[in-house]
């Protein structure tokens, strides 16, 4: 009766490390990124249309207090639909996220400063240095006032620097649209190491944001998109929307009818090459695609203006302190 | 009795299920399979792709047999490349990395080549007196053999499909396991972010970078290069934000050894700047940090040939091919 007891008592405990092993090929299906938004949305949820309008209505918190002690609210509040929000969060994780590299490169410009050599009988020379070392101690206050905003703000927090974006992207930023769809998971490398499944979200709504700027007139994505489907684009938006010499014509054809006048011949070269790689009535359809669109939808500004010759969409502008 | 065994029965059956998903969740912590295997099975998917593309029967592996000529279109020896790379052929690896990079460079290279073409053009020559035409006739004579050099690499790199361009940042890990010293700078500075759009498609790169990464700078540690010594020092710097600083981790203790190391390895017209650098790394380290890495620095050095700043100047390129 023991001798049973016992092989059952084996038997079981086979199955439940076999079960355990099973479960662990199988993975998980959610993470713990999932499960801190699914807490964060359920704070949010919980709150009715009213509350979440109250909630948003409140003013920001001050500019001058540490990013850590209204990393939440700005978060919460980001979730709950505020734009201003959204993005003072994004921008100052952004900021804080390169203040090390920041102190070191004011670092060592300070040091090569001071180590110069410099000619005290010459007047001109040292007016020269005391301008430049008026420069430094501007930005050594500068630099005081990043550190009293970054100072305590963790890694935690800092790996939100790309989901604190894409957050802004969707309520309607659209510099943040513009450098997530560029960049995408690449905007924060370092922390892509430890999540991977920032490639699989880019994927899943890239598409989105492309549809929710062209929509919207937005010319920084219709140059993104003619940079995405030129022929050779290695960018990530490239990896998600893949090579299509039809489309690339549209996107540059329409990026054209808004050009200046002054950059127009330089594209219609490249759409006469482009043109080359597509049949006669294919090109007839997407010149009434981009015509139809650029009435519709583009109204304002124009194309190169607000994509010049070598725009950064992730050089982003930052609120003063 | 009968009761009982449904009890114990029903009882087993709900631990067993419970040990499943304790399973499940744990997968989440657990360190994930070698991202090496992704990486090889893309090679291999990629060389059967070629192979199936090429009417050639399946290449015979010979280790150190000869190369095919400069100028053979890539599409015809990709699967022989390939295959050989596979086999640990260290020249073939090297081979098909250049010129898969070369296919990738290629869309750039045209879109460049053509607007330095169209600005060089659009130059009115009436009015230029004798001397500026002889510029304009140089400049135009450059613009032609540049154009040479683009119409060779297009002839090299017709027909090479997506599936054989996405497998250069694999070939570049194989090239640099097997040895190649430009191939493992780069992968190690950029891994997969190299060819974001191919990262999208095959985010397991990420785990393959983790996986390979520790192990190719052990390699260069070994065989003397400064390359490897100069991206450990730039990535453990406190708020480096690439790829290998992801991976490491910032660490000021390991900063300082490695910009000591490459202190110690420098021309003197490079080490004033080098000792300011090393001044602002020591803060915050105890003199037993700084003695202990003096010391290891000093005893690393036996290994290195030449001088760190001859391998490695200013602005110096890693993926430079």
């Amino acid at each position: 009766m023991r001798l049973r007891y016992l092989a059952v008592t084996l038997f079981a405990a086979g199955a439940l490390v076999c079960a355990y092993f099973v479960g662990r090929s199988q993975g998980p299906e959610t993470g713990s990124e999932r499960a801190a938004v699914t807490a964060q949305d359920a704070a949010v949820e919980a709150r009715t249309p009213s509350e979440r309008a109250r909630f948003i209505a409140a003013p920001l918190p001050a500019r001058g207090l540490p990013l850590r002690q209204v990393f939440s609210n700005l978060q919460a509040r980001a979730d709950a639909g505020d734009l201003a929000a959204a993005t003072r969060l994004y921008r100052d994780l952004r900021l804080c996220g390169s203040l090390d590299g920041l102190d070191w490169s004011f670092a060592r410009l300070a040091d090569e400063l001071l180590d110069q050599k410099v000619d005290a009988t010459d007047k001109q020379t040292m007016e020269n240095y005391k301008v430049q070392l008026d420069g430094i101690e501007a930005r050594k206050q500068v630099m005081r006032k990043f550190h009293s905003l970054c100072d305590g703000v963790d890694r935690r927090m800092l790996d939100s620097q790309l989901s604190s974006m894409r957050k802004a992207a969707e309520l309607g930023d659209d510099e943040a649209r513009a450098c997530y769809l560029m960049r995408g998971p690449n905007y924060d490398s370092r922390g892509l190491m430890r999540h991977p499944e920032w490639i699989e979200t880019y994927r899943k709504s890239a598409r989105s944001f492309l549809d929710a700027g062209l929509a919207t007139g937005d010319w920084k994505v219709v140059d993104l998109l003619r940079r995405a489907y030129q022929p050779g684009s290695d960018n990530p938006l490239a990896g998600v929307l893949g090579s299509d010499p039809l489309l690339y014509y549209r996107y540059l054809k329409l990026y054209r009818l808004g050009a200046e006048a002054t950059r127009v011949a330089q594209i219609d070269q490249q759409l006469a090459a482009a043109a080359a790689q597509i049949a006669p009535e294919q090109r007839a359809d997407a010149d009434l695609w981009a015509q139809t669109s650029f009435q519709r939808d583009f109204d304002s500004g124009n194309s190169t203006a607000t994509t010049p010759d070598g725009w950064n969409p992730c050089s982003l502008s930052f609120d003063p302190l | 009795m009968n009761r009982n065994t449904l009890i114990v029965a029903i009882l087993a059956l709900l631990a067993i299920v419970g040990a499943y998903f304790l399973g499940r969740a744990e997968v989440s912590g657990a360190p994930s399979p070698s991202g090496a295997d992704t990486d090889a099975e893309r090679a291999t998917q990629a060389q059967a792709a070629g192979a199936s593309a090429s009417p050639a029967p399946p290449p015979a592996i010979v280790k150190g047999a000869t190369l095919p000529p400069p100028g053979t279109p890539l599409k015809d020896m990709f699967a022989s490349l390939q295959a050989r790379a596979n086999a640990g052929d260290a020249n073939a690896a090297s081979r098909l990395v250049r010129e898969l990079d070369r296919c990738n460079r290629l869309g750039d290279a045209e879109s460049n080549t053509a607007a330095a073409t169209n600005e060089l053009t659009r130059n009115k020559t009436d009015g230029m007196t004798p001397a500026q035409l002889r510029t304009y006739q140089t400049l135009l004579d450059t613009m032609e053999v540049r154009q040479d050099v683009l119409r060779k690499n297009q002839a090299i790199c017709a027909g090479v499909t997506d599936a054989m361009r996405e497998t250069l940042v694999p070939n570049i890990a194989q090239a640099a396991r097997l040895g190649d010293e430009d191939a493992r700078s780069c992968y190690l500075d950029r891994g997969p972010l190299y060819d974001p759009a191919s990262l999208l498609k095959h985010p397991e790169s990420l785990r393959s970078y983790a996986g390979n990464a520790r192990s190719m700078i052990d390699a260069g540690l070994a065989a003397g290069d400064w390359r490897v010594v100069d991206l450990l020092q730039r990535a453990y710097q406190p708020g480096e934000q690439d790829l290998l600083a992801g991976m490491l981790g910032a660490d000021p203790v390991q900063h300082y050894r490695y910009l000591k190391l490459y202190r110690l390895g420098a021309e003197p017209h490079r080490v004033a700047k080098l000792d300011q650098q090393i001044a602002q790394a020591t803060a915050g380290l105890t003199s037993a940090q700084l003695v202990d890495a003096d010391a290891w620095a000093q005893d690393r050095l036996r290994g290195f040939q030449e001088s760190s700043t001859s391998a490695t100047p200013e602005g110096w390129e890693t993926c430079a091919f």
